[in-house]
């Protein structure tokens, strides 16, 4: 076995692997493709037999330009540190297989791969990085067992160069193995394997979780921004935005009553933008409602928000968000979330104004909460709002007050800025044909919710929708020409346009950017938001009894056309299916935390009980059977005897075949026919009996044949000490020799012939003196 | 032979493991993300199957030493450990170190213990056995080269049997106990190839006779019949003239001899005067580079069938007298190997013996190249001393008779 060789193959492919792992975890295919590329060069550039490792001289240079490179790109375009590392210690890695290496080098390579391992759990919780890290586990074992052994090896050749008087002459150690050395080193490392697994998981289940995230306020700054299609803020700066990727941002199971619903499409509000600064063109949230925020803790039970008539009870709707590992802290509910629960998050920030909910802290990994929100129109909803919780103060650079001012309604939502004369003037031109009109100085009115339809639909059904174009001038108004000049667009700019023409009127409204929920898988019975299910919308104000309303003015059909996938029955079923098990996977395994571990130790805990404990358990059930045992068998005295006479019968019979088993097994033993198939196992033991009737006889007197010796050299041997006495065992050896190799049949001759040399032997030996 | 309880040992790996171990525990604790618990769960795991595999290892392995009898400076010297593995686990990556009461590691510690605690230590380092893998109730044969650096009895105590498998974060530890001895010939190095039967006074080509009849050379004489003469060795003239059968004698051919005086006795500064400034530690240098050289000369005269006898001055030893065998090589070169320089009693040999060789130490000559010069020869040829090399002074390098090349 080549020790070094085959540590080389498992260390390269452990190498391969971390930085595989590590791409996908990262989403980087061009990395993978570089950095993958130079690994396996390196592998023909210096572990073949006409390699060559590169000078360390270029190598330490190299080297100082990574680091540079790392420091540089850290300071000027501060990215993220987990990715730059990665990418620092793959480059390390590259550095370093492409020059000569020892154990100390491996060493390194290995460190740094478990490092890059460590990172990509932090970026990642796809089910196929589950696998794939799974993958790296076993290989890292395999090259941790190869390591130590050519380590081991390694030492003991450095120890014999110390002590040879020229280096040169002392040799590799010859590894010095016994038979079946690869299968029980393979039976070694999955015994290993399996321990080791078993650990993980009494670790993994048993350490106690916290609720908090203890990165709570560096944990953008650690991950960086992270992009999921969702951004809390809506910047129209007139480039066309990117569709984003299909990776799934969340799931929502959405039940009424305790039974999933999957009719229709909803709208998962994440932030809820008011102001709009007409300068840096952006949607973003008001100082009014931030300063409404409150910080609130969340109890055993959840948190009630608001609090609704009794009637309203049996008329929630109940939303289970599982939403994986994101880079910022709101949180995605539905218009009007009246009550919050999750056992992973400690507190929220929720404002009763705006409606909008964050994390108290840094959402890392992936995060499971409950939202219940009533059926339908709760009168008054916004006043039921409970003033909870403290008054969030972020930070003292911020300079907020500790208490809140009063809200502002009548300036919230309100009001537009740019060229609204313009704009209202389109908006009653629009409503004219429907006959109607708004005084701009009303706060509400009973047709606000008419008006908003009429806009909404009225942008839906004259403005076309499109991601990548028309590139708007960024000298002008992106909204205005929007509406005026290219009637086409994105979601942000439909949102918007209907909000300003809203506000023209007078209503109150504002922009909210989320996720528009329509995938339902139906094998797990949720719906599936991606990354390209990002949207942004309008909420109306529709007065104090109806409340905020949310009408979206972007063309359904065309979202779902771009969105629809051409996709076959079966491919559809197998990505449902996948995407099924990876949401089990995040929510048994990512998305394991302090409520998942006390139910699953109770769990335990119970079926341990209901094993062991109780008249009804299956233990409780086997003592019952033995303690009623005699009662139930109650046998007179001939039926005693009969059984006992049975039972003894059964025992002897039980016995002789046991002594038939043993004796069978000890003759193949003896006569090493164990490696021949069992027909001819049974035929050869058969017919070579005599022989082993002739070493028994021999061993009585004393002469075993030892384990080096072969039968003929033995007989020879004992044929020269004695040959008056021992001349019958040559003859019996030579028979033995021709049945067991000689393709002879034990004929009934031969049979004859064996016999009578046994018993001359028996005769010659009887008058020897046994030896002792 | 003496077997210790087996003992577990942390390394410096081990203990950068438990930091690693500790660092993503932090980490998991700290982020949370429940990978690094599954990747914690999995390092510890590792460590409970280290300590497990640590608790199981080597418990019921017999290992015993089969050192050779003797062994020859500069040559590697195979250490042989009869491993039995009685378990029913099997063990992997056994090491096997020889090691001495007081060992420790370092430079300045080892010179205190076993083989390294003479001047010149006889051993530059341990010796080292490794076992890649030895099954359930098997029974391997391991190797340890070690390389004696001088003669002498070398002296072993007890060796380390330990295994870090399977992932050498915790080494289970045996100490076995078994005393052995190997005698170390000195160094025998390859001589000129005409050295030895040169300083013989004989040549295979041209051998000289000896005194007597009963071989099937040359004439030697004439003498009565004898039954069972052959017919052709009768000589027919001298019959008749004497009337009686007389045979030929035919010369016995004798095999070239060579008695070897190994003078290690300190000659006083009448004798040699230029030799009174040797310091102790170079005049036993160069009784060890003439020990060698006999050694050498022993080993050449053997390989070219000449008799040899060895007679030693300066120090208690037996004279053997010239003979040619196995046994007999074996016998002179233990002598030498057993010679100790520190007794200056001289042994009264009763028959006085007329050396062929001489050799004698010559400090002067050792101080040249480091030691690579051999002690000086001195022919006695019949009553002719042919002086090989005479002594001289610094200035003037030494013509050794002989020069020496290591065997290859």
């Amino acid at each position: 076995m080549d020790l070094s060789q085959t540590f080389s193959r498992v260390a390269f492919y452990q190498v391969l692997m971390g930085i595989l792992t590590f791409c996908y975890a990262e989403a980087n295919p061009g990395m993978l493709m570089v950095a993958g590329s130079l690994v396996v060069f390196s592998r023909f550039i210096t572990d073949s037999p006409w390699g060559k490792p590169l000078p360390w001289w270029v190598i330490n240079i190299t080297a100082l330009g990574v680091v540079a490179w790392m420091f540089t790109t850290l300071a000027l375009t501060r990215s993220n540190i987990i990715v730059t590392m990665g990418h620092f210690t793959m480059w390390l890695q590259v550095l370093i297989l492409f020059g000569k290496k020892t154990n100390r080098e491996y060493g390194h390579l290995l460190i740094l791969s478990l490092l890059q391992m460590i990172g990509a759990s932090i970026l990642s919780v796809s089910i196929l990085y589950g696998a794939m890290l799974a993958v790296y586990c076993v290989l890292a074992m395999m090259t941790v067992l190869v390591f130590q052994l050519k380590s081991s090896r390694d030492r003991v050749f450095e120890a014999n160069r110390r002590a040879a008087p020229d280096r040169k002459r002392a040799t590799l150690p010859k590894p010095v193995v016994g038979k079946g050395y690869r299968w029980q080193f393979r039976s070694a490392a999955a015994m290993i394997a399996v321990v080791s697994a078993t650990t993980a998981v009494v670790v993994f289940v048993l350490v106690p979780r916290t609720k908090d995230m203890s990165i709570s306020t560096s944990g953008e700054s650690v991950l960086g921004p992270r992009q999921v299609g969702f951004n809390p803020q809506v910047r129209l700066d007139g480039k066309p935005i990117a569709q984003g990727s299909n990776e799934p941002v969340m799931n929502v199971r959405i039940e009424m009553h305790g039974q999933p619903v999957s009719t229709r499409s909803w709208l998962m509000r994440g932030a809820s933008l008011d102001t709009y600064d007409q300068t840096t063109r952006t949607w973003k949230r008001g100082q009014d409602a931030i300063e409404s925020d409150r910080r609130i803790n969340i109890q055993t039970r959840g948190i009630e928000l608001a609090r609704l008539p009794a009637m309203h009870a049996s008329r929630m709707m109940h939303a289970r968000v599982t939403l994986r590992q994101i880079g910022h802290r709101n949180l995605f509910t539905l218009l009007p979330v009246t009550q919050f629960h999750s056992d992973y998050i400690s507190s929220v920030v929720f404002s009763q104004e705006d409606l909008q909910l964050s994390s108290g802290g840094s959402v890392m990994g992936a995060v499971v909460y409950d939202i219940y929100w009533p059926a339908i129109t709760v009168e008054n909803l916004q006043e039921r709002y409970l003033m909870l919780g403290q008054p969030n103060s972020i930070g003292p650079s911020l300079n907020y007050p500790v208490t809140p001012p009063p809200f502002n309604d009548r300036r919230y939502g309100r009001g537009w800025v740019v060229q609204s004369d313009r704009i209202a003037a389109y908006a009653r031109d629009i409503l004219k044909d429907y006959g109607l009109d708004r005084d701009y100085r009303a706060a509400y009115t009973p047709d606000d919710e008419r008006i908003a339809h009429i806009l909404a639909d009225h942008l839906k059904n004259t403005y076309s929708y499109q991601l990548t174009g028309p590139r708007l001038d960024q000298n002008r108004e992106p909204i205005i020409q929007f509406m005026f000049e290219h009637r086409s667009g994105h979601c942000e700019l439909f949102a918007s346009a209907l909000a300003a023409m809203t506000r023209s009127l007078g209503m109150q409204a504002r922009v909210v950017t989320g996720f528009r929920a329509g995938e339902f898988n139906k094998i797990g019975g949720y719906y599936v938001v991606r990354q390209s299910d990002a949207h942004a919308w309008t909420e109306v104000n529709l007065g104090p009894e109806r409340g905020w309303k949310s009408f979206d003015a972007t063309p359904a059909q065309e979202i779902d056309r771009r969105n629809r996938d051409n996709r076959t029955w079966l491919l559809t079923t197998l990505r449902e299916a996948y995407e099924h098990i990876e949401f089990g996977w995040i929510r048994s395994i990512v998305a394991y935390d302090v409520s998942t571990r006390h139910a699953l130790l109770f769990n335990i805990n119970e079926r341990i009980r209901s094993i062991s404990t109780g008249p009804d358990s299956i233990l409780g059930q086997a003592f019952t059977f033995i303690r009623t045992l005699p009662t139930a068998w109650r046998l007179d005295k001939a039926n005693t005897s009969k059984a006992i006479g049975s039972a003894v019968l059964a025992l002897i019979i039980s016995a002789g075949l046991l002594r038939v088993i043993l004796i069978r097994r000890r003759r193949l033993a003896k006569l090493k026919l164990t490696s021949l198939p069992p027909e001819k196992q049974r035929e050869l033991a058969k017919q070579l009996a005599f022989f082993i009737e002739m070493n028994d006889l021999l061993a009585e007197r004393g002469h075993v044949r030892p384990a080096w010796q072969n039968p003929r050299d033995y007989a020879l041997e004992l044929a020269e000490e004695r040959p008056d006495q021992m001349a019958p065992v040559l003859s019996l050896t030579d028979i033995f020799y021709r049945v067991r190799f000689g393709q002879q049949i034990m004929t009934g001759e031969l049979r004859q012939q064996a016999l009578a040399q046994l018993k001359l032997l028996q005769q010659a030996l009887a008058n020897q003196t046994p030896a002792h | 032979m003496e077997r210790s309880f087996g003992r577990i040992q942390l390394s410096l790996g081990s203990l950068i493991y438990l930091m690693v171990t500790a660092l993503i525990c932090f980490a998991a604790l700290y982020t949370q993300a429940n990978l690094l618990f599954w990747t914690l769960g999995l390092i510890l795991g590792a460590f409970a199957v280290s300590l497990v595999a640590a608790l199981l290892m080597l418990n019921n392995l017999d290992v015993h030493r089969l050192a050779p009898l003797r062994g020859v400076a500069g040559e590697p010297l195979i250490l042989r450990y009869h491993v039995t593995n009685r378990s029913r686990f099997a063990c992997f990556s056994v090491e096997i170190i020889e090691t001495w009461a007081g060992y420790r590691r370092g430079r300045r510690a080892k010179q205190t213990a076993g083989p390294f605690g003479e001047n010149p230590p006889k051993l530059r380092d341990r010796p080292f056995g490794w076992v890649l893998h030895a099954g359930p109730g098997q029974t391997i044969q391991a190797e340890a080269p070690c390389w004696p650096v001088r003669r002498g009895s070398l002296k072993f105590e007890r060796f380390i049997v330990r295994s870090g498998f399977p992932f050498g974060i915790l080494r289970k530890v045996v100490y076995f106990q078994q005393p052995g001895e190997v005698l170390i010939y000195p160094p025998l190095r390859r001589l000129n190839r005409q050295t030895a039967l040169s300083l013989s006074g004989n040549d295979i080509s041209n051998a000289k006779h000896a005194d007597r009849g009963g071989g099937m050379d040359e004439f030697f004489g004439l003498r009565p019949y004898r039954p069972g003469d052959n017919y052709k060795l009768i000589d027919w003239k001298h019959s008749a003239r004497a009337n009686n059968l007389v045979s030929r004698e035919m010369a016995k051919p004798r095999p070239p001899r060579m008695m070897i005086l190994l003078d290690l006795a300190r000659p006083d500064e009448n004798e040699e005067p230029q030799w009174a400034h040797i310091v102790d530690d170079v005049w036993s240098h160069a009784q060890e580079e003439a020990i060698n050289l006999a050694g050498s000369l022993i080993r050449e005269a053997y390989l070219h069938g000449i008799h040899v006898g060895l007679e030693v001055k300066g120090t208690p030893a037996a004279a053997l007298p010239m003979n040619h065998n196995p046994a007999h090589r074996t016998r002179l070169l233990d002598m030498l190997a057993s010679l100790d320089l520190t007794n200056t009693q001289q042994t009264h040999n009763p028959q006085p013996i007329n050396p062929t060789v001489i050799v004698r130490p010559n400090p002067a000559a050792s101080q040249q190249d480091g030691g690579e010069q051999l002690a000086t020869l001195i022919n006695v040829a019949g009553h002719k001393h042919w002086m090989a090399a005479q002594p001289h002074t610094q200035t003037q390098p030494p013509e050794p008779a002989v020069t020496a090349q290591p065997t290859t």
